[in-house]
């Protein structure tokens, strides 16, 4: 789906399905080692407000966790806990010499966490963290863990309310991270500089599919190569649209074929170069 | 000109079109983050009044709009509003505005209107010029605005997300 997508075969029922997304997306991060882009990612994933650390890779520092001690990191779709429900992601980073590191995170496309209160999504999934016996596939022991909030907005609102329905306000915002699907797009490009072979084909695939999905931070606005026009006011998109257009001088308002034109044409100005082949 | 030469033309322009909303849409999400403790007024819709019917003069989004409000400052609405198409304007203009009502209701949507900040650039200032703060108290129909400052800048001169959170600074300061 992917890589169907980057070369604009496009689902429109898949469009707005988070699913899709976070399978089509962490389906090929997963090829991925522990080390690389994963740091440059948790440089981009937010604490929340009023907490010590402002990101999850400061918050790992000072947790004395180093991604570079993790041989490996598996990626488990929909685990399944019987109370606490049914996370899209957990990350389970392991090595040797080192306790497991587990990041469960959430993830949303156009859609706000779902239940209120004592359902509060990620309340439960905090209160999944803190009881990981029956989650299937099972969890290793003795791990640190983060919850990661991940979405296309700014979500402290949401996160907010989280807290309060936690209870343990100060611990829960410790433990509460948020990340937009944008940060990955620019972790990806950064990682993908320092990486080789097969990562970074990865990562420049990733960071392609979300930018071909408009899921990339505002950087200004993009130009095509629209051949020169003159225009003076065309007011085009006044009363007149196909009676009375006023158009430029070297426009020559006319009917194409004669009477057979079905729309109003005109003439533009000799500038414009029209070439055979692809239109960029 | 050939028949597909102009069909060709018109397409570049559309895709010029299709890409200018993918960046509009991105920027007013963005700004989500500028605007931190303040709520979308319209959650996710940037639009309305687009016509489904097959009588139209057009099918197209007149402009784009992210409003918020802050349960700090009852009847203040701040905001994004762009618009691709006036009549009286050669190209499309953003304006940043800022919005205080004379109603304090709870519910910011009885008291904001999704055009207010086009509105205020168009109709009811007594100026129109870009890069610039203009302050006014508006005599908009319906009497709902106390004031407004707001300050618009043709689109396309805007070159970065820092751009347009400074204009808020700017209005808000």
């Amino acid at each position: 789906m992917l890589i169907a997508e980057i070369h604009g075969h496009r689902i429109p029922e898949a469009a707005n399905s988070e699913d899709y997304l976070t399978s089509a997306v962490f389906g090929h991060l997963r090829y991925l080692s522990p080390k690389g882009f994963w740091n440059e990612l948790f440089k981009r994933v937010l604490a929340m407000p009023d907490t010590a650390s402002r990101t999850l890779g400061d918050d790992l520092e000072q947790r004395g966790i180093d991604l570079k001690t993790y041989d490996e990191v598996s990626i488990r779709f929909w685990s399944t806990h019987p109370l606490h429900g049914c996370p899209d992601l957990i990350l389970v980073f392991t090595g040797r010499d080192t306790h497991p590191l587990v990041l469960l995170i959430e993830a949303k496309l156009w859609s706000d966490k779902s239940g209120t209160g004592e359902f509060d999504q990620i309340t439960r999934y905090l209160r999944l963290l803190d009881d990981p016996g029956p989650v299937l596939p099972p969890l290793p022991q003795n791990f640190s863990s983060a919850l990661i909030y991940l979405t296309e907005h700014d979500c402290v609102p949401e996160l907010e309310d989280s807290v309060v329905a936690f209870g343990h306000a100060g611990a829960a915002r410790c433990r509460i991270f948020r990340l937009q699907w944008q940060d990955i797009v620019e972790a990806a490009h950064h990682a993908s500089r320092k990486a080789a072979g097969t990562e970074k084909l990865i990562l420049q695939d990733v960071a392609d599919f979300l930018r071909g999905r408009n899921l990339e931070y505002f950087r200004g606005f993009r130009r095509l190569d629209i051949p020169p026009i003159e225009v003076r006011k065309l007011h085009v998109f006044g009363r007149t649209l196909f009676t009375q257009v006023p158009l430029p001088i070297p426009f020559k308002p006319e009917p194409l074929m004669g009477s057979e034109g079905i729309l109003g044409r005109a003439f533009l100005p000799t500038g414009f170069k029209i070439e055979k082949g692809h239109w960029v | 000109m050939t028949t597909e030469d102009y069909g060709k033309q018109v397409a570049v322009a559309i895709r010029a079109v299709q890409q200018m909303h993918s960046d509009c849409s991105r920027l007013l999400l963005e700004f989500d983050r500028k605007m931190a403790g303040w709520t979308p007024i319209y959650g996710n819709n940037a639009t309305r009044e687009l016509t489904y019917h097959v009588r139209a003069q057009y099918w197209m989004a007149e402009g784009v709009y992210r409003f918020y409000s802050h349960k700090n400052f009852p009847g203040v609405s701040r905001g994004i509003t762009i618009a691709f198409i006036e009549p009286d304007c050669d190209e499309p203009i953003l304006i940043v505005s800022n919005i205080t009502h004379k109603s304090k209701g709870s519910d910011p949507k009885s008291v904001c209107d999704e055009w207010d900040g086009w509105n205020a650039f168009f109709k009811w200032g007594r100026k129109r010029v870009y890069n610039e703060v203009l302050s006014f108290e508006p005599v908009d129909p319906q009497q709902r605005i106390e004031s407004i400052r707001l300050i618009a800048s043709p689109l396309y001169s805007i070159k970065s997300m820092q751009e347009v959170e400074g204009m808020m600074d700017r209005i808000t300061e």
